[in-house]
């Protein structure tokens, strides 16, 4: 068998392997300790989530159908 | 060559006239700006000097080298990307702020000395705080902070160095500091400290993933081709061939995509891949050859237009659908499909697959640090590819945009064209650069007869990305479930955590239990969950004493200045950081001065 093929195999083994690594190492290793709920960060103080954009002021506008759907100019409306 | 044609000076010149025009003239204003720098930078040819003398000292403000060229010119583009991709969205502080920090990167690019190089390098760090700031809301601001003084620490130490090489040879001369370099080996290792940070080399590199998510949709784009990227050019231009940079560049493709693997925020993930990429970066010019000095800006090249593309393409999906969690979203695929269209051409760049400009960057980046004996290092950047396709390419896009809906249900706001005429024009660069290498190639250094489509390259590529496919189709529930069941936002702790929750956490052991003849829980001084949360009263303090509450309220005031855990972290430890770094160029020039 030449080279070429050889390393075609190498290298699907080499990223099933990959695959495999990163995503238990990211879902059971690394995860469960390091992840943390938003806003228990300081900085994060009263952003928990950064959901909405819309809420920046000079990104506030009408929608084509002539409505702002933000959620706080839901609640005010 | 005059002042008044330096791409830089004349971007950094209209910025402050586009933050005064009217909305929408100032859009157009920004653009043809925008489109002016890149005109300039393009009819720049090599050996193009602007030299200024400086109170005796010849300041070269433009030196066009072969080195500077791909990277000012890719800043430009990208400047011009993003002027479209806002025209709708920046405010005029936004689109100064933007203009000033493509300004200011192609000034590091076209630096022909120390000093010239580090006033356009500081000028930067303020600009992009600006641009991190200009999106208006607490968190952004507070990243802006904590953006300022990493970078000012890294700007004082950069200074330090600057300063020993100046002071000890009497010249200003942007001179390498690798092997061959004739610059001093002290001043090299501040120097390098310093471009590190400003490279988010790990462990210097929590600053990125923490501004990026923070800024406005086109300021990310603009922050995501400058910051780093003008560090990768100045590592190329004074540090190839340091060794360590493979190990580092290795480091920061690891880590980066392996904390990307755990983001849901989509700019999180995008941010740390950021960090991934700008890793094989650094490796390539670890190595140091010609080859793989082009490598590395052969790959700067692309990745600016491939992340460029990622981040426009979802900072519209956040613009449309007012959410930034890739677990909140999902079933868009029919109400967007030509955005995910788009998103896929950067995904599919940034992965290298075969037709898409990542494909020949990274091969000739990844190869070429093969080529230079370090094997190790090269396999550790395809298991990093194994990463990026299997985040960028595959999760992503199937929790953002497959699937069924979940979360709330929102309406979906209508894209404006210029955002996806920026996206279209982005996607276009990325497939035409895959298409047509030579075109890359033709941008590099050095000459390069490096051939990507060879039957060998291109089966193994194909082949990389084929198993990772189905890799992540047989861990598909375990890695997308996962991120479905967190129905609260989440985020990672990173190297940040030592300047952010260690010395948060010890100011709030400290407010939650106050000495007994010190009751002033009540003006407390905050806790790391935040400003709301009022620790219990222990002791209720007594009322009726006037002069006794106004003192207590001085003292705590007085505390929360030292130790609240605010938004950069206490006082203390910024001051001492900031301090230690002066007090360490100082030694340095007294050290030198000495001698």
């Amino acid at each position: 068998m030449s080279q070429g093929p050889v390393m075609v195999i190498v290298m699907i083994l080499f990223s099933l392997l990959a695959t495999s690594a990163l995503v238990l190492l990211a879902t059971s290793v690394l995860g469960p300790r390091i992840n943390r709920p938003a806003g228990t960060r300081p900085g994060e103080r009263g952003d928990a989530c950064d959901d909405a954009p819309w809420s920046a002021p000079w990104e506030a506008r009408s929608t084509p159908e002539g409505r702002d759907p933000s959620p706080q100019n839901r609640d005010a409306s | 060559m005059t002042a008044l044609t330096h791409p830089a000076l004349v971007l950094i010149g209209a910025a402050p006239l586009v933050a005064v025009l009217p909305r929408r003239i100032g859009a157009g204003a920004t653009a043809l700006a925008a489109a002016l720098g890149l005109a300039l930078v393009w009819r720049l040819e090599d050996g193009t000097r602007l030299t200024h003398d400086l109170y005796g000292l010849e300041l070269t403000l433009l030196e066009a080298t072969a080195l500077a060229r791909p990277f000012a010119l890719v800043f430009a583009t990208v400047g011009l990307l993003g002027a479209i991709y806002g025209w709708t969205l920046m405010n005029p502080i936004e689109r100064a702020a933007g203009l000033a920090t493509v300004g200011a990167g192609i000034g590091v690019v076209l630096a022909g000395d120390l000093i010239s190089l580090f006033v356009f390098w500081e000028f930067k760090v303020v600009t992009v705080v600006l641009l991190i700031a200009a999106r208006g809301r607490p968190a952004s601001a507070a990243a802006a902070q904590r953006y300022l003084h990493v970078h000012l620490a890294a700007g004082v130490i950069l200074l330090g160095g600057v300063l020993w090489q100046i002071t000890t040879t009497g010249s200003s001369t942007l001179t390498g500091f690798g092997p061959g370099g004739s610059g001093l080996y002290g001043s090299g290792i501040l120097i390098l400290i310093g471009v590190l940070v400003g490279a988010a080399a790990v462990p210097f590199h929590a600053w990125l993933p923490d501004a990026y998510p923070a800024a406005s949709l086109t300021g990310a784009v603009l922050l995501s081709a400058i910051t780093t990227k003008s560090a990768v050019y100045v590592l190329a231009r004074t540090m190839a061939g340091t060794e360590i940079l493979i190990w580092v560049g290795v480091a920061m493709a690891v880590v980066g995509v392996t904390f990307a693997m755990l983001q849901d925020n989509l700019r999180r993930l995008l941010s740390y891949h950021i960090v991934s990429q700008v890793g094989f970066m650094v490796a390539a010019i670890g190595v140091g050859t010609a080859a793989a000095v082009n490598g590395a800006t052969a790959h700067a090249t692309a990745h600016v237009l491939y992340k460029g593309l990622l981040l426009m393409a979802v900072g519209a999906l956040i613009y449309a659908t007012g959410r930034d969690r890739a677990s909140a979203l999902g079933g868009l695929t029919r109400a967007l499909p030509v955005l995910l269209a788009l998103y896929m051409v950067g995904a599919l760049s940034i992965s290298g697959l075969v037709g898409f400009s990542g494909f020949p960057a990274k091969e000739l980046a990844v190869t070429s640090v093969g080529a230079g004996g370090a094997t190790v290092a090269q396999w550790a950047l395809k298991f990093a590819s194994v990463g990026t396709f299997l985040s960028v390419g595959l999760k992503l896009p199937a929790l953002a945009w497959g699937g069924a809906a979940r979360g709330s249900t929102t309406p979906i706001r209508s894209i404006p064209g210029s955002m996806y005429t920026a996206m279209g024009l982005a996607a276009v660069a990325n497939l035409a650069l895959g298409l047509r290498p030579q075109w890359l190639f033709g941008l590099l250094p050095s000459p390069e007869s490096f051939t990507p489509f060879t039957v060998a390259k291109v089966a193994e590529s194909t082949a990389l990305l084929a198993a990772t496919a189905v890799g992540f189709a047989l861990w598909r529930y375990r890695l997308i479930g996962n991120t479905i069941k967190v129905s609260t936002p989440t985020t990672s702790i990173d190297i940040d955590a030592l300047y952010r929750e260690l010395p948060a956490s010890v100011a709030a052991r400290r407010s939650a239990s106050p000495a007994a003849d010190e009751p002033t829980a009540t003006t407390t001084t905050g806790t790391m969950s935040g400003p709301d949360t009022v620790i219990p009263h222990a002791h209720p303090r007594p009322v009726n004493n006037p002069i006794a509450d106004r003192g207590r309220q001085v003292i705590a005031h007085t505390r929360s200045l030292i130790v609240t855990p605010g938004p950069v972290g206490p006082g203390w430890l910024i001051g001492g950081s900031v301090a230690g770094a002066m007090v360490l160029v100082l030694t340095v020039i007294l050290a030198t001065v000495g001698s």
